[in-house]
C-alpha cells in the first residue's frame, strides 16, 4: 500500500449526524493541497450526504453494513431458515403438543423462535450448531431457564428450557407442562446468558427466569431439571424427537 | 455543519494512541498559508452536472463515481469515501479511486484511524504521513491479507 503523504479529510452528515468522511490523497511530495483542493472537497461532501441517503434509500437501510456484515446477516438469516424448518417437520411429525401443531403457524407467537432470532442478532453471529429436543412427560418441568454452557469444540452454547413454552405458542390456552421443546444453541464465541444481560425481558413477556444449571454434559441435552429448580431423573419426561442443525 | 478549517490549535489532541501524537502529523493550518490555485469553475460545474445525471441514471454506483470525480477534480493520487458503519466501530471504504483503488472495501477501526480523528473534532483535517500515528500503513498492503488483530486495514 503506498504511502499517503498528505492526506486531505472531510466529514459529511445526514440529519445533524456524522455518517463518513470524503477524503483525497496524495503519495508524493509534489503534490501538496491547498485552500481550493478543501473548498472542492468541501462542496463534494454535500453531495456526497445526498447520495449516502439515496444509496441507503435503495438499499433498504438507512445503515451501512459491510460484505462481512451482510455475509454475516445472511448466514443468520439462513441459520434461522433452516432450524424453524426443521423446528415445523418435528412439530408436526411427533405431535408433542396439538394445540401447538393444530394453531397455524401465522397465528402462532412462537416466542422461542423470536427469542432464538433475538439472541443470534444480539450475537451479531449465527450459531454453529443447534439442537432442539422434543418432548412430553407429566411432571413439573422448569417453566423457563436459559443458561449458557459449554459445548463440544470450544463452542459456547446457549440452552433453553422451553417447556412451559406451550402457552406462548398457541392462542389457545392448554394446560401447560405437557410437552415442550429444549434446545442448545452452539455460538461460536463467548455469549452471555439472557438472564444477565436482558434482565428486564423476564417480566415483559411474563417469564420467570431462573438460575438455571448446566442441562448440557457431554454435548448432550438432559431433560433433568425440576421447577422448583432441584434435579430430578427424566423417568416422568418422553422425548419424541431431537433434531440438530449445524451452520 | 463542517466547522473552519482553523482549528489546528483549538483542538484537544489526545496521545493515548500509540505511535505520533495527532498534533504531529496535523498540517490543515497550512492550507491557509499555501498559495492556492484559482478555482477552475467550468471543471467543477462540469464535474457537478456529471454527478447528477450519475445520480439519477445508475444510483447504486453514485459513491464510486464521486469517488472518481474527487480524484479527477482534486488532481488526487487516490481519492474515496468512508462510511461509518452501524455499530459505529469502523469505517467501511465504500469507494476509492486511484492507486488504493485495490483497498476497496477494506475496513478501518473507528477509534484508530484519521477518519475516527476527523468525526471527533467534527471538522477537515489534512494529515502528513499519518503513517507516524497509525504505523500499519508502513507494512504495505500486508495487513489487509494477513489479517492480523492489529491491522489498520483488514480486507474483506
Amino acid at each position: 500500500m503506498p504511502l499517503a503523504d498528505e492526506a486531505l479529510l472531510v466529514p459529511f452528515y445526514v440529519n445533524g449526524k456524522a455518517v463518513g468522511t470524503i477524503w483525497a490523497v496524495a503519495h508524493d511530495k509534489r503534490r501538496k493541497f491547498d485552500a481550493e483542493d478543501l473548498r472542492l472537497l468541501e462542496r463534494m461532501s454535500r453531495f456526497a450526504s445526498a447520495a449516502y441517503q439515496v444509496v441507503g434509500s435503495i438499499e433498504g437501510a438507512s445503515d451501512w453494513k459491510s460484505p462481512r456484515a451482510k455475509r454475516r446477516k445472511q448466514r443468520c438469516a439462513n441459520w434461522q431458515t433452516d432450524w424453524r424448518r426443521k423446528f415445523e417437520f418435528g412439530l408436526k411429525s411427533w405431535n408433542v403438543v396439538p394445540e401447538i401443531c393444530s394453531t397455524p403457524i401465522e397465528r402462532r407467537h412462537d416466542h422461542y423462535l423470536a427469542r432464538t432470532a433475538d439472541s443470534t442478532a444480539a450475537n451479531g453471529c449465527p450459531p454453529v450448531a443447534g439442537t432442539m429436543v422434543l418432548a412430553a412427560g407429566g411432571g413439573r418441568f422448569a417453566r423457563c431457564e436459559e443458561s449458557t454452557a459449554p459445548c463440544p469444540g470450544g463452542h459456547q452454547g446457549r440452552v433453553h428450557n422451553a417447556f412451559d413454552f406451550g402457552h406462548s405458542y398457541s392462542e389457545l390456552p392448554f394446560e401447560v407442562g405437557h410437552g415442550g421443546f429444549l434446545g442448545n444453541v452452539c455460538y461460536p464465541h463467548p455469549i452471555q446468558s439472557t438472564r444477565q444481560s436482558r434482565p428486564n425481558n423476564a417480566p415483559r413477556v411474563g417469564m420467570s427466569f431462573r438460575r438455571a444449571g448446566l442441562p448440557v454434559k457431554d454435548g448432550r441435552v438432559h431433560l433433568c431439571r425440576s421447577y422448583d429448580g432441584t434435579w430430578h431423573a427424566p423417568r416422568d419426561v418422553t422425548v419424541f424427537g431431537r433434531f440438530s442443525v449445524t451452520a | 455543519m463542517i466547522r473552519s478549517a482553523n482549528f489546528q490549535n483549538n483542538v484537544p489532541l489526545e496521545t493515548s494512541i500509540p505511535g505520533a501524537s495527532l498534533e504531529s502529523i496535523l498540517c490543515t493550518q497550512e492550507l491557509r498559508n499555501r498559495p492556492s490555485r484559482s478555482p477552475d469553475y467550468e471543471t467543477e460545474n462540469r464535474a457537478l452536472v456529471a454527478l447528477a445525471s450519475a445520480l439519477a441514471d445508475s444510483p447504486r454506483t453514485i459513491l464510486q463515481t464521486l469517488a472518481d470525480k474527487v480524484f479527477e477534480v482534486l488532481h488526487a493520487d487516490s481519492a474515496g469515501l468512508s462510511l461509518l458503519t452501524k455499530d459505529e466501530k469502523r469505517f467501511y471504504w465504500a469507494a476509492v479511486a486511484g492507486v488504493w483503488q485495490p483497498h476497496i472495501g477494506a475496513e478501518t477501526p473507528r477509534n484508530f484511524g484519521p477518519c475516527g480523528d476527523v468525526l471527533d473534532h467534527n471538522i477537515p483535517m489534512l494529515f502528513n504521513h499519518s503513517e507516524r500515528r497509525y504505523p500499519v500503513f508502513e507494512l504495505g498492503d500486508a495487513p489487509c491479507r494477513r489479517g492480523t488483530a492489529g491491522s489498520f486495514l483488514r480486507k474483506r
